[in-house]
């Protein structure tokens, strides 16, 4: 955590334009005040609404989607100045960082995109969402279900009224 | 300021509980075939998000897909089920029939944009009659297909609102058994445009036959035309007084000029040498977006960006002309 700049307590003397995130699970961020606030519209409130000075819980948001999450901030506020994807600065630089970004584990994608949209980050949550949305592209229901792991949880009722809707699909 | 109690958990995620308006905004990327084949079945969560109306306000099925005519009807009915009424935009390619026009006519009572692309079973009479259901449609694009020369005509009479017309007639009333029809189809599409769509802030004639006559009606007859493309409009002679006419026109694309941004086979004529079986244009980009928050209402702004997308393998499986 260090390049996010984690510390053990919220306790340290602030710098200026600095601000304190606490995720989910407890752990204390130190960033930039300008990034992050220029990049999501959750911290840009809490920081208007006087959180500036204490630290601002994310308790839906881990440690490790939030370090992802603020590293995200900080390239996108530096480089492209936090304009989105249609924009000039939106160069080669940013396109990979935002492709390596997307190259994450399952889960770490499923809890970027939950921090991407708590903390209404718009650029990160389209650019995940549009990682699983090719991921389940071209899939068969069975595929999906095996690619994201999720069970059958219809009664036989629906799983037949699933069924009829396309069963000249299936026949 | 406690760590909550309950922090998120390092087990594996459940994917089932994504929150519904994130996983709204993935449907929305993946297209309406796939949510109705897949996704949208999944299971009871995915189901319940899939069938939100707002999710089907804008339906794209211009894309090809491994599916036939039959199944993409009957998956467009479903997807106007699943809309309950929401539906804004529809656009069809392939596909289609005067029924599945009719069905939607009963159900989608918001539609305010309709697009079709080669669709060879619609008849004048059925996309007459759908649109009269629609005196409020603003947006129509006719593109290829086995119209007649009445369509313009009867179409505007259904929607004397209509703000956008694109028409692209490469393959339409050469079917004909009428001769006389055949000789006179010079100017049809345009008498008919002048006639009866006076509210038109676009136009977009592509490979029409019109003649300088023609397009003088339109610009007699439609006071608000601010955008006007006639490109591959040969009989056209853009001779000083037509250019003079067409002044006020604030975006004007001239016979000639490039067709490489057109959204399908820009090839005219019925039996172009370099027609393939494309009907999209190479260099159109593949919008897979059906629904978008962004969505902007204003019509000048509007550029419905047509395509097919990386998996276009299948595209000369259903080629019709």
């Amino acid at each position: 955590m260090a390049t996010t700049g984690a510390s053990d307590g919220a306790s340290a003397a602030k710098k200026e334009g600095l601000v304190t995130l606490m995720s989910g699970d407890g752990e204390i961020f130190e960033v930039e005040a300008a990034a992050v606030a220029a990049l999501s519209v959750t911290i840009r409130h809490a920081i208007e609404e006087g959180f500036g000075d204490r630290p601002i819980p994310l308790p839906i948001v881990g440690a490790r989607a939030l370090a992802l999450a603020v590293e995200y901030c900080r390239k996108h506020h530096s480089l492209g100045g936090g304009a989105g994807e249609d924009s000039a600065a939106y160069d080669d630089e940013l396109r990979a960082f935002d492709h390596n970004l997307a190259k994450v584990d399952r889960d770490t994608l499923f809890d970027l995109i939950e921090a991407a949209n708590y903390l209404e980050i718009e650029g990160l949550l389209n650019l995940m969402c549009r990682t699983v949305a090719e991921m389940m592209k071209g899939k068969s229901v069975e595929e999906l279900r095996r690619t994201f792991d999720v069970s059958n949880d219809y009664t036989p009722e629906e799983e037949e009224e699933v069924r009829r809707e396309v069963s000249w699909a299936l026949d | 300021m406690d760590p909550n109690p309950n922090p998120p958990s390092v087990e594996g995620r459940n994917w089932a509980e994504l929150s519904p308006d994130v996983l709204s905004v993935i449907f929305g990327k993946i297209g309406a075939v796939e949510i109705l084949m897949g996704a949208g079945r999944v299971c009871r969560g995915w189901r319940r998000v899939a069938r939100e109306p707002l999710l089907w306000r804008r339906v794209d099925m211009t894309h090809l897909d491994h599916l036939g005519e039959a199944e993409m009807e009957a998956m467009a009915r479903l997807a106007v089920d699943w809309s309950a009424g929401r539906m804004e935009e529809f656009s069809a390619a392939r596909f289609g029939s005067d029924e599945l026009l009719l069905y939607i006519a009963e159900r989608a009572n918001l539609l305010k944009s309709l697009c079709l692309v080669s669709c060879y079973d619609i008849s004048d009479e059925g996309l007459t009659e759908m649109v009269k259901r629609f005196p409020c449609l603003e947006k129509l694009e006719i593109i290829f297909g086995s119209f007649t020369m009445k369509l313009c005509e009867s179409v505007g009479q259904a929607c004397p609102q209509l703000k956008l017309f694109k028409l692209n007639t490469k393959g339409s009333y050469y079917m004909s058994d009428d001769e006389e029809e055949l000789d006179n189809t010079d100017d049809c599409d345009a008498l008919g445009i002048a006639k009866t769509m006076h509210e038109l802030r676009q136009l977009q004639l592509f490979g029409n036959k019109v003649t300088n006559e023609g397009l003088k009606a339109i610009l007699d007859s439609c006071p608000h035309l601010e955008s006007l493309d006639i490109r591959r409009c040969f009989n056209l002679n853009m001779d000083a007084s037509m250019k003079a006419m067409c002044s006020r026109i604030r975006n004007l694309r001239l016979p000639e000029d490039s067709a490489d941004d057109y959204e399908y086979d820009a090839a005219v004529g019925p039996f172009d040498e370099d027609d393939d079986d494309d009907i999209f244009s190479e260099n159109s980009e593949f919008d897979d977006m059906m629904y978008d928050n962004d969505y902007d209402y204003d019509y000048i702004d509007y550029d419905y960006q047509h395509g097919i997308g990386d998996d276009d393998d299948h595209l000369n499986l259903f080629f019709l002309l």
